[in-house]
């Protein structure tokens, strides 16, 4: 029973993390064991769909939401005063005491060992079947059953800056090219992707009194449904815009960027656009803004979000000083692109393994994805079905309709990705569905069966699911008369009660703002009383956000119903679909490279028309019949 | 990997002057060439055709894929219209590799390619069964794929999705919002156009499915001249049901541009005769299942008969009185309370009362031609419906609502208009969001 990770990233971590706690003899192999947990990028987890993703990971016994709140210096609520469903948690984390976290936590966790090395090639038996283990460039062999590569940018990994091209897996870092040879030898499909990254500031060059302050939330709300209090002193972010003079800088030296001097062929996200990618693609939009983020409390250096930039480094200094209050500011580091293999997620199974590789899952960056968060999650997924694997159990896949976890698994194998692949909760259709606070009751009998939560944990969610649907019941029975308090205080909000109704109904009307809400609540059994991470603010919201929109909730399930029926029949695994009548060459061959293993997921495929899929689901039938 | 060949009549195996037999597939040079050399692309050319022992002389046009009708290669024989002719043929096909198409499938492989759209397959699965002129104008009308509101709906809605997505996913930093009150307004035209539209389907369904109309009353009551007259001069198909033609007469006509299933009824008085009265169960049948039934009563009769009367109350909703030779009678007297009330006159040809009627009732007092072009298939109206009350939610929607509901229910409304028209999901309401703001650290 061994594991192997490839990797220290956020996708290694979780993956090393969980299937040790599953009780899998795990080693986690890194190219540097002080750069595990290494925020690449902006120190900044979560966000809008980001970080639900957090949070459904936390449910499962993942490790991003704790490590950000042990190592947050700056927590922010996205959407926190509007809408229940979309709110999204995302905290500045401390760069240096995060690396430290992630490292320490591993280091503690039973079962798992670390080793630095480079992994040269994976070694099978016969082929690429029973997998032997991972030879180490040092010449050394460790022996495993599985592997779970998470080598994030590293794979042939390039820095570009300007016309410079450096081989690097990230900034002054070797790139991996061994491993990668060995995969492109084995048939993988893969292609390149590009990202890229802002440049850093020394804190003291900066005039800070004319930056506009945007204070974190108070007090801060942690990530982690086990977390008891944020530890760490919090301070303060800025926002500056570019300027007319930002704007001249980039336009003059357009050609002398790597994007547009024709240095890079991958394709970046556009969700993540280069500085140059803003001005080129909205002309129109004079001033961007930037975000200045404090990376550590025991450094000075200064992170500026939004300045992503593969320009050299002469122009990145114009640039920066075209900033108000940046005019003496000195760069520490230069921002670059990078630009990296990646494999198509189209050739991994729902449980993330590779097909046919045996005992090899990937999981982060490698397969096409941006962001921690997305890395994370992947890699929390890859490790518990590596596990289950060793374990003989059967893999576990997240639904569409449970977490955004599964929406972006489903959306990777099913549909791959022609560019970094990130989080937006448009991608999930039951958006409405998928609180990022219900995450841990959402996934409870889930996370039973994964495993890694302790019963302290799993009973403490227990508990707050019993409170909360006692409460629910309470409301819906609670009666609201023209003779009772509850009337009173309906009367009191401009309303003219002609007969009664439940409280859950009177929670429909717009009259019943927050505060009558908790007026109205503060008289129901069992709404007083703290309990461990009870939030009452933000459970009445629920109610009214339940009372308020889960007919349209509802309504959209209802919509959705037909497609989703399609998720639960399953495209028997000999069906021959290269043998099927009637569908042309071109829907066969998206049929084969996707590999669909429901219909839902084939009518998911781009270029699968639902009459395909329609005709598709005769076949299976009467194939079963047959 | 190529799709296996197929083949076809593509006109009724009947003696007639020209027999067409169609081969549609990936390469058919591949397997036909052995045997033919084929013409140029788009032209008919004269080709003697030879094989075991026969040998034709018949028109021969070249298609290639994909711009044929199914989008792959696509070859016409046009040969002597002898029924045995064609069956030696495909049987000769059949030994080339080239096997006998399962019905539809020609259509499918150009839905499955691409070359029409779910609409226009519909619209010609319609136009091949149509039955009567307006049938045939309806489907034909539909033929031209998506219609032109249907595009400007999707144009009209996508930039507030993109906003609306924008202002979920980004609005507190990069302070996007969703004036919903603005969007509101900016939808209110589209709002009347599906409204519109839903009505146009409404009629458009009864002039694509037919309107099936029951003539009832006490003998000689006028039903038989009634029926003759509407089925009169455009009689289509009489089918009488086997077995029942002493009780049910099933006739489809067009009138007045209504495409009409007529039943004419016997027998609905309560009978002890045993053989009669399977004919009053068969009856009761028929007035379960039809649209409308006409309730036929003279206009000198004090009334309609109660017996009648009682054996119509379930259908209440569906009744129509009318008092026949309105010519000869004089006011009408009594009558029932829930039923519409018209006065006809069968023999002198007045039926503008009955036409004025059924257009009320079944196309919302429209002309025909008015309703062509509409959405019309059963799918399609319960999917117009549904963007019907998916818009009318977002008008519903209190002040100042969490973001992500107009969110959500412009991706329901976006992800429904793309069912009707059956494409794919795909990323398009991303791509809209991406399109129109610049977004992202």
């Amino acid at each position: 029973m061994h594991l192997v990770v490839i990797g220290g990233g956020h996708a290694g971590v979780e993956a090393a993390q969980i299937a040790a706690r599953m009780g899998v003899a795990t080693t986690l192999l890194t190219l540097n064991l002080d750069q595990i947990g290494q925020m690449s990028c902006n120190p900044s987890i979560g966000g809008v769909g980001k970080g639900h993703m957090v949070r459904e990971l936390d449910a499962l016994g993942g490790a991003m939401g704790r490590l950000a709140d042990a190592t947050g210096i700056h927590f922010r609520i996205l959407n926190g005063s509007r809408g229940v469903a979309v709110r999204g948690p995302r905290a500045q984390a401390d760069r240096v005491k995060y690396r430290n976290a992630a490292r320490n936590m591993l280091e503690h966790t039973p079962n798992l060992h670390l080793r630095q090395g480079m992994a040269a090639a994976l070694r099978w038996a016969n082929g690429t079947h029973g997998l032997e283990g991972v030879e180490l460039l040092d010449g050394s062999f460790i022996p495993c059953r599985a592997v779970v590569i998470t080598a994030g940018t590293f794979l042939n990994g390039v820095v570009l800056l300007g016309d410079r091209r450096i081989p690097s897996g990230r900034a002054g870092e070797p790139p991996s090219t061994h491993l990668a040879e060995q995969l492109a030898a084995l048939g993988l499909r893969r292609k390149r992707l590009k990202t890229g990254t802002s440049p850093r500031i020394a804190k003291g060059s900066i005039d800070f009194e004319r930056l506009e302050a945007q204070p974190g939330d108070n007090p801060p709300k942690p990530f982690s449904f086990f977390t008891e209090c944020i530890p760490q002193p919090q301070v303060c972010c800025h926002i500056v815009h570019t300027s007319a003079e930002t704007e001249r800088v980039i336009r003059e030296n357009l050609h002398r960027s790597s994007m547009y001097g024709g240095h890079i062929e991958g394709v970046g996200p556009r969700y993540c656009p280069s500085i140059e990618d803003k001005f080129v693609k909205f002309p129109d939009k004079g001033h961007h803004q930037i975000f200045v983020e404090p990376d550590s409390l025991e450094t000075d250096e200064i992170y500026l979000a939004g300045l992503s930039t593969s320009m050299p480094v002469d122009v990145q200094v114009q640039m920066v000083h075209s900033l108000p209050g940046f005019e003496r500011a000195e760069i520490l580091r230069p921002g670059y692109a990078i630009e990296y293999d990646s494999y198509d997620p189209l050739q991994l199974g729902r449980d993330l393994r590779m097909a046919n590789l045996e005992g090899v899952w990937f999981a982060g960056q490698v397969i096409g994805t941006t962001g921690y968060e997305e890395a994370a999650g992947l890699g929390l997924m890859a490790g518990i079905n590596a596990a289950r694997w060793i374990q003989g159990r059967e893999p576990i896949i997240l639904a569409r309709n449970q977490a955004y976890i599964g929406v972006m698994v489903d959306d990777l194998v099913t549909k791959g990705t022609d560019e970094p692949y990130r989080m937006l909760t448009a991608r999930a259709e039951h958006r409405l569905g998928l609180a990022c606070d219900l995450a841990d009751s959402r996934l409870l009998a889930l996370s039973r069966d994964v495993g890694a939560l302790g019963t302290e944990a799993l009973g403490l969610i227990e508990a707050k699911l019993t409170r909360r649907s006692r409460l629910r019941e309470a409301c819906d029975t609670a009666w609201v008369a023209p003779s009772n308090a509850f009337g009173a205080l309906a009367e009191e909000a401009g309303l003219t009660l002609n007969v009664g109704m439940s409280l859950m109904d009177l929670f429909k009307r717009q009259q019943i703002t927050t505060a009558y809400a908790d007026r109205a609540l503060g008289m129901v059994e069992g709404w007083a009383g703290a309990g461990p991470g009870w939030e009452p603010e933000w459970e009445r919201d629920w109610l009214l956000f339940e009372a308020r929109y889960s007919g349209i909730r509802d309504r959209e399930n209802r919509v959705l119903q037909a497609q989703r029926a399609w998720d639960h029949i399953l495209i028997p695994v000999d069906f021959r679909i290269e043998h099927l009548p009637g569908f042309s060459r071109e829907v066969k061959e998206k049929l084969l490279k996707h590999r669909p293993e429901t219909l839902g997921q084939a009518s998911r495929i781009p270029g699968i028309t639902p009459a395909a899929v329609t005709l598709l689901h005769l076949m299976i039938e009467r194939e079963r019949s047959e | 990997m190529t799709t296996q060949p197929i083949a076809a009549p593509a006109t009724p195996l009947l003696p007639s002057a020209v027999s067409i037999v169609r081969v549609s597939g990936t390469d058919l040079h591949a397997f036909l060439e052995p045997w033919i050399s084929l013409p140029e692309p788009r032209q008919a050319v004269l080709r003697w055709l030879c094989w075991g022992g026969y040998r034709e002389r018949a028109l021969v046009l070249f298609f290639p894929g994909p711009g044929s009708y199914t989008g792959e290669d696509l070859v016409e024989f046009q040969v002597h219209g002898n029924p045995l002719l064609v069956h030696r043929l495909l049987e000769h096909l059949a030994s080339l590799g080239i096997r006998l198409a399962e019905p539809g499938e020609f259509t499918r492989r150009s839905l499955l390619n691409g070359k029409q759209g779910l609409l226009e397959a519909e619209a010609l699965r319609d136009m091949i069964a149509a039955a009567t002129d307006t049938q045939l104008r309806e489907a034909q009308a539909r033929s031209g794929g998506v219609p032109a509101w249907l595009s400007a709906a999707r144009a009209a809605i996508a930039p507030w999705m993109a906003r609306a997505e924008a202002a979920v996913d980004y609005g507190e930093e990069e302070g996007i919002a969703l004036d919903l009150p603005e969007m509101l307004g900016g939808l209110e035209p589209l709002r009347r156009v599906f409204r519109a539209e839903q009505e146009r389907s409404r009629a458009a369904g009864w002039l694509r499915d037919g309107i099936r109309i029951a003539l009832v009353g006490r003998p000689n009551a006028g039903k038989s001249t009634l029926f003759n007259r509407l089925a009169g001069e455009d009689r289509a198909i009489v089918t009488e049901i086997p077995g029942t033609t002493r009780d049910v007469l099933e006739v489809r006509c067009e009138w007045a541009g209504l495409p009409l299933y007529l039943f004419d009824t016997a027998g609905l008085r309560e009978t002890e005769d045993p053989v009669e009265r399977l004919g009053v169960a068969r009856v009761a049948a028929v007035l379960e299942k039809v649209d409308l039934i006409l309730h036929l009563i003279p206009a000198a009769d004090p009334g309609p008969d109660p017996e009648i009367l009682e054996r119509l109350a379930p259908f209440s909703g569906k009744v129509l009185e009318l008092r026949t030779f309105g010519d000869q009678g004089s006011e009408s007297r009594g009558g029932t309370e829930y039923a519409e009330k018209r006065t006809v006159s069968a023999l002198t040809g007045d039926l503008s009362v009955l036409e004025e009627s059924l257009r009320e009732r079944f196309l919302g007092g429209q002309a025909p031609d008015a309703c062509l072009g509409a959405l019309a298939s059963q799918r399609q109206r319960e999917l117009l419906d549904e963007l019907v009350l998916q818009l009318e939610i977002l008008y519903q929607l209190p002040d100042n609502p969490p973001p992500e509901m107009p969110a959500s229910l412009l991706q329901g409304l976006w992800a429904l208009l793309l069912r009707l028209t059956g494409e794919d999901r795909a990323e398009a309401a991303l791509d809209q969001v991406f399109a129109g703001f610049c977004l992202g650290k």
